[in-house]
């Protein structure tokens, strides 16, 4: 058990550490998840997932010695898993209504904003985790090279090589056809 | 950046999701109210691995692969280096410099060797020459400070302060690097120099080619003979010829550089131009209208705004049209600031007319504003608006600085008593938030009396829009962006009766507002750089 007090692990009530832990965090991993799963719905339940853990289960090794990027990587972790499951759902749902293309069309055109949009979010479901991180930070969180090696602990080398990465394998992912990218 | 990258970077930019602060807010708070409920105990758990998806299998082996790869690469590359020689030795003799052994100052005489690790500084007139191990050469002028290390493919000079020319030798497969606090240079034989100032640093080529990071900066810049590259654009930019006229080798620096300059083709680069840009100045003692004061550029990229003064129910925000900049009543001062990214405060010299002075008047019709110094409006469109970036704009206002109002300025650096804003013994109290930055303004709040500085930026911002009368520097280590509104205290906002109170008054009223809203404090400094812009010349523009 770390020194660090923020949970009243024994009864799973919200203190109020965990509380003022909620309130910093909470917007910073509401927008992580939203820029990777593209749903407000999804966003809400990654931050409910993710603070619902730590409240059952106490806070991990690793969270106290740096709380935000702990959190962000459990953002990225969880949003990734959600739209995975989410396309596994669509592939289904489309093999079901191959004899109704109408029908097909319209469950896609409800479910996004923008054939665009679908498709960086299914090359993004593609990518290592780790790329996703870098991408996340890059983009949504307009952080610099050096905000993001302090925020992930890694070389400002190694960030560099895998955001070059990250945008060359989404370059391949999105020029491919949406049936192809798989 | 290629065009596949460009249109990669624009489908990102065009179709990431973004969730506005206000959603984000509203779902956070039912997630809250939902952890706060017994419904809690019904909620379901995710089992998803929060740090660490589980990697195939095949990931694992070329994980390891991999590792093997770099040890064996790193075993080969260790042969094939040949370890640098890290140390210099001094061979002047009419040079006062020293080296720092457990925090006192010992000299170093001509002929005597330096090692690595060695804080080295000079002091007198005379600059200072270093041969290193490796055959290079490094000229330091006085007032200089360096230290010489191992790099891991060969030797880094670390300039901490002053300039230096470099006369790198030919170093093979290994490096040599330059590093102030905010860039690196790495060459592999050439001339050059290194400047480390407090506004910034600068590198500029001789001969040869050298390649420059500027932290945070993206990609290294390759830099050709005369070319020089700066760390902060407010820093002057001075030929070359100029730079190194400090060496007591300059003649021959100069030779080899117009030897170099003479092969490489020149190329002017295009200064950047307003397709139109209107002035108007508005004559002292004119009533000015209630409406804000100052002037924003807005490009495809953002805004940039310098906010002067704000008046009830005036609209506390000027909105320029994308590709253009507005301005309403300000005084050249203003616009040299707005121009050169500073503050009107750290503006100085020139003719009377350009220093800003105003004076607030109140009629039964409501509160006007009076320049007693020549205040203008002004409009500038550029060629081309729908691309056009808010740092061409800049450019554009510094070329029209220069043409309409005949500006010329030099550089002063000063060191000022002033502030630091620090973090108080309570604990930071700001809310970070993920969204564009919004340059600090000051508005009145809704019952129209007191004045409110709102703003969603990073600290340094915040810093630079804190009106006490003396400099402030951000020394908070936060580096998010913050949404704020601090309450502006009377005494700073208006001043009373008689004028302004004392900087230190003000500072302590600032002080007590920002450790109670933003749990931050400002803490008084001995000494505090300040880049002043010191204007010679400055015309009335021709009207048009």
């Amino acid at each position: 058990m770390s020194t660090l007090t923020v949970f009243n692990v024994a009864n799973a009530s919200v203190t109020h550490e965990f509380e003022k832990v909620f309130r910093e965090h909470s917007s910073f991993v509401y927008h992580t998840a939203h820029s990777v799963t593209g749903r407000p719905e999804d966003a809400e339940d990654v931050v409910q997932t993710i603070f619902l853990r730590l409240l059952r289960r106490g806070f991990p090794p690793g969270f106290a010695a740096n709380p935000k990027a702990y959190l962000y990587r459990a953002a990225i972790n969880v949003s990734l898993d959600a739209v995975r499951l989410r396309r596994r759902d669509r592939q289904i749902a489309q093999q079901q209504l191959t004899t109704a293309p109408d029908a097909a069309r319209a469950a896609n055109s409800l479910e996004f904003e923008s054939d665009e949009r679908r498709r960086l979010l299914d090359a993004l479901a593609q990518l290592n985790p780790r790329m996703v991180e870098v991408l996340v930070l890059h983009y949504e969180h307009d952080r610099s090279d050096a905000e993001i090696t302090k925020l992930l602990g890694k070389s400002r080398g190694a960030i560099a090589v895998t955001l070059y990465r990250a945008r060359a394998r989404l370059r391949k992912l999105l020029r491919t056809g949406p049936g192809e990218n798989r | 950046m290629n065009r596949s990258q460009t249109e990669t970077d624009e489908v990102l930019k065009r179709s990431w999701p973004r969730a506005s602060n206000e959603d984000a807010e509203a779902a956070c708070e039912r997630v809250l109210n939902r952890l706060k409920s017994d419904v809690q105990n019904e909620l379901p758990e995710s089992r998803v691995d929060f740090t660490a998806l589980p990697r195939p299998a095949w990931k694992r082996v070329a994980a390891v692969a991999a590792v093997a790869a770099v040890l064996i690469g790193a075993v080969w590359i260790g042969r094939a280096l040949e370890t640098p020689r890290v140390y210099a030795v001094l061979e002047t003799t009419d040079s006062a410099v020293y080296r720092t052994v457990d925090g006192k100052d010992v000299p170093v005489h001509a002929r005597e060797r330096i090692e690595a690790q060695q804080v080295v500084h000079s002091i007198g007139a005379n600059d200072s020459i270093f041969a290193l191990g490796d055959g290079s050469r490094v000229e330091m002028r006085s007032k200089s400070e360096l230290l010489l290390e191992r790099a891991p493919d060969g030797i880094r000079i670390r300039l901490n302060r002053g300039d230096v020319i470099v006369s790198a030798a030919k170093q093979g497969r290994r490096h040599l690097y330059v590093q102030t606090k905010d860039m690196t240079v790495s060459v592999v034989g050439t001339v050059f120099l290194v400047s480390a100032g407090g506004r910034g640093s600068r590198v500029a080529v001789i001969e040869g080619v050298v390649q420059a990071q500027v932290e945070n900066a993206g990609s290294p810049k390759k830099l050709s003979p005369g070319e020089q590259v700066t760390t902060n654009p407010t820093m002057p930019t001075l030929p070359v010829v100029e730079e190194i006229a400090w060496s007591r080798h300059a003649p021959e620096h100069l030779a080899l550089l117009e030897q170099a300059l003479a092969k490489v083709p020149q190329q002017t680069p295009a200064r950047l131009e307003f397709s139109a840009a209107s002035i108007r100045a508005i004559p002292p003692d004119v009533l000015y209208p209630n409406k804000t004061l100052g002037i924003v550029c807005r490009g495809v990229d953002g805004q940039d705004r310098l906010t002067t003064g704000v008046f009830v129910d005036a609209d506390p925000l000027i909105v320029a049209p994308q590709g253009r900049c507005i301005g309403h009543g300000v005084p050249l001062q203003v616009l040299v600031a707005f121009a050169y990214g500073t503050l009107p405060r750290y503006i100085s010299g020139g003719p009377d007319w350009v220093q800003a002075r105003s004076t607030l008047i109140s009629t039964p019709d409501g509160i006007y504003f009076k320049g007693v110094s020549k205040v203008f409006h002004i409009e500038a469109a550029a060629h081309d608006p729908a691309t056009v970036t808010k740092d061409q704009l800049r450019q554009m206002f510094q070329t029209m600085l220069a043409s309409r109002f005949k500006l010329a300025f030099h550089h002063e650096s000063q060191q000022s008593p002033g502030y630091a804003l620090v973090v108080a013994k309570s604990g930071s109290k700001l809310k970070e938030v993920f969204d564009k930055e919004e340059t600090p303004i000051p508005v009145f709040g809704s019952d129209k009396v007191q004045l409110i500085l709102k703003g969603r930026s990073r600290l340094d911002k915040l810093v630079n829009a804190l009106n006490i009368g003396l400099p402030i520097i951000n020394k908070t280590d936060l580096t998010g962006i913050y949404e704020y509104e601090i309450p502006i205290p009377r005494r700073i906002a208006t001043g009373e009766r008689g004028g302004l109170s004392p900087p230190s008054d003000r500072a302590s009223e600032m002080s007590n507002v920002l450790e109670d809203r933003l749990g931050l404090r400002l803490q008084s400094e001995k000494s505090v750089p300040v880049d002043m812009i010191v204007i010679d010349r400055g015309e009335e523009p021709s009207p048009n």
